[in-house]
């Protein structure tokens, strides 16, 4: 990208920034379901609401 | 004084004895040699590179990876995760010997060991960070100690010493936090001072913030690898209760790193979008920048999320590895690597044999004092006199 002033520089990067904000926000939202659940979740789940199935 | 029953009479002359003592005394011939010949005289330092291994390895590398001290009390004493009480004790003396080790390099460098209050107490640099992290330094050392002395004064009998320092824990663990939040982000800081010499890849504002946050990641690994060499060399050590929290340990760190490498890389991403150095990332630095990013932090973040939803210890631990790995070589990248990047190959720093054999012979002193005092203080052991009081 070539900026031809201060502010188009800052629209730049601040845009990326702000990109990468948006994705921070899904991503560890994703991140934190993901490392949360597995096995230990799964066996506590079948612990807690086996007998209801 | 108490001593387990099971920790029997063995041979001075075990391979690590050998090994140890060979490593040792090399280092007091190179020792010697510093003291009495300069530093010119063991170093391939210069006016470029005043700042070499000893700096890189011993001292930004020691910091971090002692931060498994703040971390684990903070965990257990602030937070009220009393799961993680059994690895206090090993994650504070880990600490303690991490700190008291980076004190005692610091004197090759400086050279006058008898100056080393100056800076303190006869002539303050009020403005410099080398002074902050120099009286951080000095202050959490203090409280380490303090920290550590329950286990020595349980293993002198000292009951009402003891008490007292009991009370202190939680006052000592805040106190002993906020200087870590001070010192291990002045040491990133002591780099933005030098914006020309450092590659803009490495170079950030915010640097105190990417050291800060590393070094948690960091002294969360280290508990977890240390407690794993800890497990196979020191298993004899250890009693019911630790080893029965052992895997809960493990787990609960691997998560808590996990998040916070996961946090790390979209920092560090941050940092390069604000600068726009994307450009960079093309070049051989860039390379380099990627080994970094994505093979020590976004891999072992990766490694340690599959490893605590499988419950796969073994995947955490080699995560803890490659951490470790990962922020020594993060450190010498801002440190060596990546520092005076501008300067012809001829001008560049590599350090001497002698500068490498120093930095072995005190991560060697470590650790021989560390098996010292595991295999005589309740360290991996409640004592059978205070198991009440937990």
């Amino acid at each position: 990208m070539e900026a031809h002033n201060l502010q188009e520089y800052y629209t730049f990067t601040k845009g990326i920034v702000y990109l990468f904000m948006g994705g921070a926000l899904v991503g560890v939202t994703l991140f934190w379901q993901f490392l949360m659940g597995g096995k230990a979740k799964r066996d506590e789940n079948k612990k807690t609401y086996g007998n209801h199935h | 004084m108490s001593t387990p029953a099971n920790n029997g009479p063995k041979s001075a002359f075990s391979t690590f004895n050998l090994v140890a003592g060979a490593i040792i005394i090399v280092g007091l011939i190179i020792t010697v040699i510093r003291f009495t010949q300069g530093i010119g005289s063991v170093t391939n330092l210069d006016n470029n590179n005043p700042w070499g291994i000893w700096i890189g390895f011993d001292l930004l590398c020691g910091v971090a990876l002692a931060a498994g001290g703040y971390t684990t009390s903070a965990a257990c004493y602030i937070f009220g995760l009393k799961r993680f009480h059994s690895a206090v004790r090993p994650a504070i003396l880990t600490a303690f010997l991490g700190y008291a080790l980076v004190v005692f390099a610091l004197q090759y460098d400086l050279g006058r060991p008898w100056r080393l209050p100056y800076p303190i107490f006869y002539q303050q640099g009020t403005t410099s960070l080398l002074f902050e992290v120099g009286l951080c330094v000095m202050l959490y050392l203090t409280v380490l100690f303090i920290e550590f002395t329950p286990a020595m004064f349980e293993w002198l009998g000292w009951k009402k010493v003891r008490k007292v320092v009991v009370k202190l824990t939680l006052a000592l663990t805040i106190f002993g936090v906020v200087l870590s939040t001070l010192h291990q982000s002045s040491l990133g800081a002591l780099y933005t001072i030098a914006p020309s010499k450092l590659h803009p890849l490495w170079y950030s504002p915010y640097m105190p913030l990417y050291f800060f946050v590393s070094s948690i990641a960091a002294g969360m690994s280290m508990v977890i690898f240390e407690g794993t060499l800890s497990h196979k060399k020191m298993h004899h050590m250890m009693d019911e209760e630790y080893l029965k929290h052992h895997d809960g340990v493990v787990l609960g760190f691997g998560k808590a790193t996990s998040l916070v490498l996961f946090g790390y890389f979209f920092i560090k991403m941050i940092g390069l979008a604000y600068d726009n150095n994307w450009h960079y990332l093309t070049s051989g630095y860039g390379l380099l920048y990627m080994t970094e990013m994505l093979g020590f932090v976004a891999l072992p973040c990766f490694l340690y999320a599959v490893g605590v939803r499988d419950k796969n210890l073994g995947l955490i631990k080699k995560a803890a590895i490659i951490t470790v790995l990962g922020i020594v070589f993060n450190r010498f990248n801002v440190s060596l690597i990546a520092f005076n990047y501008h300067l012809p190959s001829s001008e560049r720093y590599f350090p001497s044999m002698m500068e490498i054999g120093i930095s072995v012979f005190v991560v060697t002193i470590g650790v021989v004092v560390f098996r010292f005092i595991t295999t005589r203080m309740p360290i991996f052991f409640e004592h059978p006199d205070y198991k009440s009081d937990h």
